[in-house]
């Protein structure tokens, strides 16, 4: 029992640095992005082909060395932003998510074709062996608290100010002087360097690394964990990571069909769409805007001629 | 000769890209909805005339009552998923999350009733391959040329000439007018997506009968419907036409000289290059209408 809930919790963990960045791209930079899995599959690779040919194990070298490969995959993928919007975009990260990943199964000598890799030597940091799943917790626990940290801490800089600002006036935003597509390509690679980074965990923990697991199926399943917990919290993708990580694992203990992921994931995003644009974090906050004090029309007047309210809001 | 046999297979693929092109096109351009569910809502027509046409019935009977049914779930996905969407004043955003979830959904719940495994249609006749000079092509190679070719001159001329075309040419420039002149969109933009569904409908059977029928086919036939359209300049149906044809064509080369892995990856490269270059496809005019 223990053993169950200690993996589920090593899945939300996981999956929850992997969405992170992805919510500031989907909530800020309003950007959908459906290639998250393959920058998530660079990452497990990264570790697969470090370990497996036991250059290292150490997770403070493989972690870096992902965070680079991881941001400069972005980076390209991310780049045609600077001409694509909307429709366009979505249609090229399809496209991008399908060349890379097809691009690792069909570099057969490093990556082991269809199957993938398998069976690699236990990650180590300074040394120290991580074994159990209390050890992945350790390790996971403190990396995540980093990640929403310095996240919390680039919205408080002058950066993410210029980021909140693009979501809510994009024109506004470009007479104070900041371009906003160097801004949108940013947020972009920093979402893909903590893919990167939790690709690398998910690997070390799971032993293997088969592109399968990389899919268009998957970065469909990142973005319903942002919209699920609502794409301009930082607590939001960390709730859609809870409800959903570990579903294929508690799914296959109680003997459904593996196919019931789908049908969750297909019905969540029908929900969010038509009951909770903003997810559950959104939820949450209305209620408790409606309970800190009643919201009266000379109330939202004085909102919107404060700025309190987005042009979300108002839609 | 290898080469004009490449140009012929090329053209048999390409057609029947064009087919999946055509029907998104037609939703895509008149509405601006990114049907995302548009493969998924296809095969559930698909699996049913398989199913149907494996249990002995007569395979043109089984298509003609998918092409039914495929024209019914095109018009009720449009009243029942995006019209009421839109009622709630849903962003184009939301409305894609939702359609993102009806393929989700449909995905994941017909390999459970179909199984996972593939289907084949038993149609020897139809595939055995005919002579012509040196070029050898079956007569369903044949047919989805003529399908191809034959939908897309009808649509063009239905949306230049007909009453049905003034009306969704009204309604895709100007929404408030068309109403004002007593257009109800409701029923031409159902239409659009019952025809839309229709002719994707085609497309999709056409390559399933020639090879099988897999229960992730859907999202290759969206992804590349899409990527066609949008390369092709989202509304024109002659350039999707086009870039359909060179699709296949390309497709066909890279399988033969460099390898079938690499196939899609290069003609995908090849799509991002396209629309880096011209960011809102190969044909667009300023006017952004229909045709």
């Amino acid at each position: 029992m223990i053993y169950i809930i200690q993996t589920i919790v090593i899945y939300s963990l996981t999956y929850s640095i992997a969405v992170l960045g992805l919510s500031f791209v989907v909530g800020y930079a309003q950007i959908f992005v459906l290639s998250q899995a393959a920058i998530f599959g660079v990452g497990s690779f990264t570790y697969a082909v470090l370990a497996g040919r036991n250059i290292t194990t150490d997770l403070l070298l493989v972690i870096p060395i992902a965070m680079v490969i991881g941001g400069a995959m972005s980076l390209v993928t991310g780049l045609p932003l600077l001409r694509l919007g909307g429709d366009y975009y979505i249609v090229a990260s399809l496209a991008f998510q399908y060349v890379i990943v097809q691009g690792i199964v069909n570099w057969t000598s490093l990556s082991g074709g269809p199957p993938g890799l398998f069976a690699f030597p236990s990650p180590t940091i300074l040394g120290w062996k991580i074994t159990s799943n209390m050890d992945f917790i350790y390790v996971l626990v403190p990396i995540l608290v980093l990640a929403l940290g310095s996240l919390l801490w680039v919205r408080r800089m002058p950066y993410g100010r210029a980021l909140v600002a693009m979501a809510d006036d994009e024109v506004a935003l470009a007479a104070g002087g900041v371009k906003a597509d160097a801004l949108r390509v940013s947020v972009f690679v920093l979402a893909g360097i903590l893919a990167a980074v939790a690709g690398v965990l998910f690997t070390s923990f799971l032993d293997v690394a088969s592109p399968g697991d990389y899919g268009i199926t998957e970065s469909i399943l990142m973005i319903t964990m942002v919209l699920v917990g609502g794409a301009r919290s930082l607590i939001g993708p960390f709730i859609g990571a809870v409800i959903l990580a570990s579903l294929p694992y508690w799914l296959n203990l109680v003997n459904w069909s593996v196919y019931m992921t789908g049908v969750i994931t297909g019905v969540l995003l029908l929900l969010v769409a038509f009951f909770l644009p903003d997810g559950v974090a959104g939820l949450a906050n209305s209620g408790l805007r409606r309970l800190s004090r009643s919201r009266s029309k000379e109330n939202f007047a004085l909102d919107v001629q404060n700025g309190k309210v987005t042009s979300d809001d108002r839609r | 000769m290898r080469y004009l046999q490449i140009l012929v297979n090329g053209l048999v693929t390409g057609s029947i890209y064009g087919l999946a092109a055509l029907g998104f096109n037609l939703i895509y351009g008149t509405t601006k909805i990114f049907h995302v569910a548009y493969g998924s809502v296809i095969m559930i027509a698909l699996y049913f005339v398989t199913s149907i046409s494996l249990s002995g019935t007569s395979v043109y009977w089984a298509v003609a009552v998918g092409l039914a049914c495929s024209l019914a779930l095109g018009g009720l996905v449009y009243v029942v998923l995006y019209a009421p969407l839109e009622k709630l004043g849903r962003n184009r955003t939301i409305i894609f999350i939702a359609a993102l979830g009806l393929a989700t959904l449909i995905e994941a719940v017909i390999p459970w009733v179909y199984g996972p495994q593939p289907l084949t249609f038993n149609l020897p006749s139809l595939n055995t391959v005919v002579f012509i000079g040196k070029i050898a092509i079956s007569p369903l190679d044949m047919a989805a040329i003529v399908a191809a070719l034959v939908l897309s001159l009808t649509l063009w001329a239905v949306i230049k000439w007909s009453t049905f075309g003034r009306q969704l040419r009204a309604i895709t420039s100007n929404v408030e007018l068309g109403s004002a002149m007593g257009i109800r969109r409701g029923v031409i933009v159902g239409s659009v997506f019952a025809v839309g569904t229709a002719i994707g409908f085609i497309g999709l059977t056409m390559q399933s009968m020639s090879s099988s029928v897999t229960p992730v086919v859907d999202v290759t036939y969206t992804l590349i419907a899409a990527m066609i359209v949008l390369g092709g300049g989202a509304g024109s149906l002659v350039g999707s036409y086009l870039i359909a044809l060179a699709w296949g064509i390309l497709q066909n080369g890279v399988t033969l000289w460099v390898s079938a892995d690499w196939a899609n990856v290069i003609v995908y490269l090849a799509f991002l290059a396209l629309i880096l270059i011209r960011p809102l496809g190969l044909m667009t005019s300023t006017s952004r209408r229909m045709l």
